[in-house]
C-alpha cells in the first residue's frame, strides 16, 4: 500500500535534487528505518542511518521502481551497512556492554517476561533469541520496517512464497515459546 | 520430512496464513482484534511492543539531512562528501586526510617542514598536505625568487641573492679569505712569490689579493709592510704544522714539515717513510725519476693535497645562496 501520492512524480523531482521531493521520500521511510536500526543496532543506529541516507542520495539518480521497491532498496542498503558494521565491530570489539545489561540477572528468560511491561528492545531480543536468523529477519523487517511480503522478499533476495513460509513458521514458534514459558499478558 | 516441517500442515494450524498476515501487517492488529483468535493475544502484544517503538526524532536534524541529501543529489562531489556525511551523523571521508596529517605530524618531518629545510619535493608534498588542514609551512613553489616581507608584500630577489634566515638578503658572490686573520700567512706567502698573476687570472682580479690589499690599507700600510714578519724569504726555512699521524700504538703525534720554498722536485714518496704524506687525497703522485730532492713539498700547499677532499663545493666562493636555490630549483 502506497503512502506517497504520485510517487513517480515525487521520485523524478527528488532525482533532480528538489528538496521538497527529497523531504517526502525521507519522511516516508525514515521512521521505519530509524526504528529498525535503533532496535537492531542501538549503539550505532545514528551513524548507520547517516551512512544509509548518504548512500541513498548518491544512488537515487540510478534508482527506478515504485514506492515499495524504493523502501526495499533503502532497507537493503541498511542491512548491508549493518552487516559491514558488525564485521568491523567484531574485529575492533570496542563497544562496552551497557550498564543495564550488566545489571540484568543472569538467565532471565521468557518466564520472567510480562508482555504488557515489555520494552521494544526486550521484545525484539526475545524474538531474536527464539527464532532462527532468517525467520527473525523476516519478522523484524515486517514489524519494525513496516514492510510487506514482496518488499521483504526483494530485500532478502527470496521469493515471496518463501518469505510467507518463513514468517508463518516464525510466528508459530514464537507462539509456542510464549505458551510454554507461561508468559502473561 | 516431519509433519511440523510441512508447510501445508503449518498453514492449517494457528497461526494460519491469515492470522500471520494480520499479526505482521504494518497496521496494528489491535485496531481490529476481533479478526484474531484468542490464542493470538500474546503474540499480538509481543509484536506490538516492537512496533510501538518510537524512533528518536529531531526535526532540525531531519531538515539538515534533507537539505544535505538534496545538495548531494544536485552536485555530488568528493569535496562535499565530508560535510554531507557529517550532517547524517558520520565523518567517514575525512579519514584519508586525517591519516595523512597524522602521518606527517607523527614523524620529525613536521619540524623540518616548518623550517623549510626538507628537500624540495618532500617540502612541497608536506606543504600541500598540511595546507588542507590550514597549517602553513614553506612551499618551494611559493618562494622561487619571490619572498614576502614582514608586511606581507611580495619582494623579488635578484638572482644570486638569498635570504639568510632572518629576512635579510645576504650578499652573494665570492667573499674570499680574511687577510687579516688566519689566511694572512698564506696570502702573504703567495704575494711574496712576486707573480703578477694568479693561476686563474690577473692578480688585480683576485678577491684574495684584494682582501690582502684592503687589510693592509686598513692597517695603514702597503701590502709588503703588512706582510713583514710573515712573508718567508727565498731560501729561508719556515716550519709550519702540517697535520698529524697516529702511531700504531695509538699515540697521536703532531708532525712538522720543514718547508723549503720550492727549488726542487717533490721527493717524498708514500711508503718510503720520507716525510709526511699529508692530506693528499686520491691523487697518486708521480714517482720521481730523479734522485730524491728536498723533502716536504707534498704538504699542505701541494695541488694534490687541496684536491684530495675535493668534489664538494668550497665553502667560500658565493655558496651562501646555495641552499635556498637548491630548494627553489627542486
Amino acid at each position: 500500500m502506497g503512502t506517497v501520492d504520485d510517487f513517480d512524480a515525487v521520485l523524478s523531482a527528488a532525482q533532480r535534487g528538489d528538496e521538497w521531493a527529497v523531504a517526502i521520500l525521507y519522511r516516508d521511510v525514515r521512521p521505519r528505518l530509524a526504528r529498525f536500526l535503533e532496535i537492531r543496532e542501538p549503539r550505532a543506529a545514528e551513524d548507520l542511518e547517516g551512512e544509509v541516507w548518504l548512500a541513498v542520495a548518491q544512488g537515487l539518480a540510478r534508482f527506478s521502481g515504485g514506492e515499495e521497491s524504493f523502501r526495499a532498496w533503502v532497507f537493503s542498503i541498511a542491512r548491508r551497512r549493518m552487516a559491514d558494521f558488525r564485521r568491523t565491530a567484531v574485529r575492533r570489539a570496542t563497544f562496552p556492554a551497557p550498564m543495564e545489561e550488566l545489571d540484568r540477572p543472569a538467565g532471565a528468560g521468557p518466564e520472567a517476561i510480562v508482555l504488557e511491561d515489555l520494552s521494544a528492545d526486550a521484545a525484539a531480543e526475545f524474538v531474536i533469541a527464539t527464532l532462527p536468523p532468517d525467520q527473525a529477519e523476516v519478522v523484524l523487517l515486517r514489524v519494525l520496517g513496516g514492510l510487506g511480503v514482496v518488499e521483504v522478499a526483494e530485500i532478502l533476495g527470496k521469493r515471496p512464497g518463501t518469505v510467507r513460509v518463513l514468517q508463518h513458521r516464525a510466528l508459530r514458534r514464537l507462539h509456542t515459546a510464549l505458551v510454554r514459558s507461561g508468559v502473561t499478558r | 520430512m516431519t509433519p511440523s516441517d510441512d508447510p501445508r500442515d503449518d498453514m492449517n494450524r494457528f497461526p494460519t496464513s491469515h492470522d500471520t498476515d494480520r499479526l505482521l501487517d504494518a497496521h496494528s492488529p489491535e485496531q481490529s482484534p476481533e479478526d484474531l483468535p484468542d490464542e493470538a493475544a500474546r503474540l499480538a502484544t509481543l509484536l506490538s511492543s516492537i512496533r510501538n517503538h518510537v524512533a528518536r526524532r529531531d526535526p532540525e536534524a531531519e531538515q539538515r539531512a534533507i537539505s544535505a541529501m538534496a545538495a548531494e543529489i544536485r552536485g555530488p562531489s568528493i569535496e562535499s562528501a565530508p560535510g554531507v556525511s557529517h550532517l547524517f551523523g558520520r565523518r567517514v571521508p575525512a579519514k584519508a586526510t586525517a591519516l595523512a596529517v597524522v602521518a606527517v605530524l607523527a614523524t620529525g618531518t613536521a619540524a623540518a617542514a616548518v623550517n623549510g629545510s626538507l628537500p624540495g619535493p618532500v617540502q612541497r608534498a608536506v606543504a600541500n598536505t598540511l595546507s588542507h588542514v590550514s597549517i602553513s609551512v614553506p612551499n618551494p613553489d611559493d618562494r622561487q625568487n619571490i619572498g614576502t616581507d614582514q608586511n606581507g608584500a611580495a619582494k623579488h630577489h635578484a638572482p644570486g641573492q638569498a635570504e639568510n634566515g632572518r629576512g635579510n638578503v645576504a650578499p652573494s658572490g665570492p667573499v674570499g679569505p680574511d687577510a687579516g686573520g688566519a689566511a694572512k700567512y698564506g696570502l702573504c706567502t703567495a704575494a711574496a712569490q712576486g707573480s703578477a698573476a694568479t693561476s686563474n687570472g690577473k692578480r688585480s682580479d683576485s678577491v684574495a689579493f684584494s682582501n690582502l690589499e684592503k687589510a693592509a690599507s686598513d692597517a695603514g700600510v702597503n701590502s709588503t709592510k703588512f706582510c713583514e714578519g710573515v712573508t718567508p724569504h727565498n731560501g729561508v726555512t719556515n716550519t709550519t704544522p702540517t697535520g698529524g699521524t697516529t702511531l700504531p700504538g695509538g699515540v697521536a703525534t703532531t708532525t712538522t714539515t720543514t718547508t723549503t720554498l720550492p727549488h726542487g722536485r717533490p721527493a717524498s714518496w708514500p711508503g718510503e717513510g720520507v716525510g709526511p704524506t699529508g692530506p693528499t687525497g686520491h691523487t697518486q703522485p708521480t714517482r720521481p725519476t730523479t734522485p730524491a730532492g728536498p723533502t716536504g713539498a707534498t704538504g699542505p700547499t701541494g695541488a694534490s693535497g687541496a684536491s684530495g677532499k675535493s668534489g664538494h663545493a668550497h665553502p667560500s666562493s658565493g655558496s651562501a645562496a646555495a641552499p635556498s636555490q637548491a630548494d627553489a630549483e627542486s
